[in-house]
């Protein structure tokens, strides 16, 4: 976005909305494979994102994070790695956290169990609760709901099984998405809104994705934010926490 | 006699396929799309018209009511088939006249 056209949204009353940097958290490189990674990246970059975070298969490893460092350089976008556990008990989880903390910059916790659920928020490491499917739909009580935002986490919706489900599918998902964004809305829980594209398909510009949120019964400012504020610190807080100089949350290392 | 003209808006959209879809098959996605979301009803009330669609760049310009831009961009976003094909269609750009629309986007083609 030109400076002009920020200065004009500015004048038309909404300075919020000529600031914000767009971000993706759920770019999946998973199904595609990290070949196909680059046409969704450069689909992604001409739409308006200023932010793609990437979920990679931690078994990539280094190789992952390397070609995200080159592709950030060559598309002008910032890439943040980010691997979603769906770990079995709260042992798996607390063992997964502490192998890639270090390493990905968001992590993602998808479970079906209420249990789990409500242990991994209260964790610090992680960042987002990821409830894509219906089988989940359980694990998002008001109870988990409450304890979201004193715990600086946020939800996440992916909107690309909802665009790719038909049916009776898509009815049930409609319902199940509205109810967590209502939760959410209740307790004051933060919500961040995905592509969650698997290929260029996927991928749906901004203020599309804002507008199938505007259907789910969320207010437009409050898509707004889901796309670009609280993604943002989610990834600000966690890039000043994987800074070397970093010793705890409000401690770091100045140099003298 | 004060006349209530309608408002209306105009959306420029791009089609993202392997290979770019004939303009009838693009209209017809985008009716079963808000057929599938908001029903006869909702198509009636949208009000939407295509306005034009470039074959070769798989662009185009679709006409609604001011009110119901939202709607019409969710159900477009929605699209995910075009002619049996995988597709999306993204919408580039909302404006109030032709006259931005044709500045802002279509200028570059007449160059």
């Amino acid at each position: 976005m030109g400076s002009i056209q920020r200065h004009l949204l500015a004048l038309q009353g909404d300075p919020d909305r000529a600031m914000r940097r767009y971000i993706d958290l759920g770019i999946d490189s998973r199904v595609q494979g990290l070949g196909g990674l680059e046409g969704i990246i450069e689909i992604a970059c001409s739409m308006g994102f200023a932010v793609l975070g990437v979920k990679l298969d931690p078994q990539t490893g280094s190789q992952g994070l390397e070609l995200l460092r080159g592709l950030s350089k060559k598309y002008g976008v910032g890439l943040v790695p980010r691997v979603d556990l769906m770990p079995r008990s709260r042992t798996y989880l607390l063992r997964d956290l502490a192998k890639y903390r270090d390493t990905y910059e968001v992590i993602a916790v998808r479970t079906a169990s209420e249990r789990l659920c409500k242990f991994a928020v209260q964790d610090d490491r992680v960042d987002l609760i990821s409830l894509a499917s219906k089988a989940s739909a359980g694990a998002f009580s008001p109870s988990v709901a409450k304890i979201i935002a004193p715990n600086s986490k946020a939800l996440e919706i992916e909107l690309g099984s909802l665009i790719l489900s038909k049916g009776q599918n898509r009815v049930e998902l409609l319902y199940e998405i509205s109810r967590r964004i209502s939760l959410a809305r209740r307790f004051q829980a933060n919500l961040v809104i995905s592509s969650g594209a698997v290929d260029k398909y996927l991928l749906r510009s901004p203020l599309d994705l804002v507008s199938v949120a505007c259907l789910l019964s969320m207010k437009f400012t409050e898509a707004l934010d889901s796309l670009s504020r609280i993604p943002e610190s989610i990834v600000d807080r966690n890039q000043a926490r994987l800074d070397p100089r970093h010793i705890s949350p409000g401690v770091d290392l100045m140099e003298v | 006699m004060p006349v209530h003209l309608a408002k209306r808006r105009y959306l420029v959209f791009q089609v993202l396929s392997d290979q770019i879809p004939a303009g009838r098959a693009v209209l017809e996605a985008v009716t079963d799309s808000i057929s599938t979301l908001f029903g006869e009803i909702g198509v009636s009330r949208l009000h939407f018209t295509p306005i034009l669609y470039d074959e070769a760049r798989g662009e185009g310009v679709i006409r609604c009511d001011h009110e119901n831009v939202q709607d019409l961009r969710a159900a477009m976003a929605f699209v995910d088939h075009v002619d049996s094909q995988r597709a999306s269609i993204i919408v580039r750009g909302v404006s109030g006249t032709l006259r931005a629309i044709d500045a802002k986007f279509f200028s570059e083609t007449r160059a």
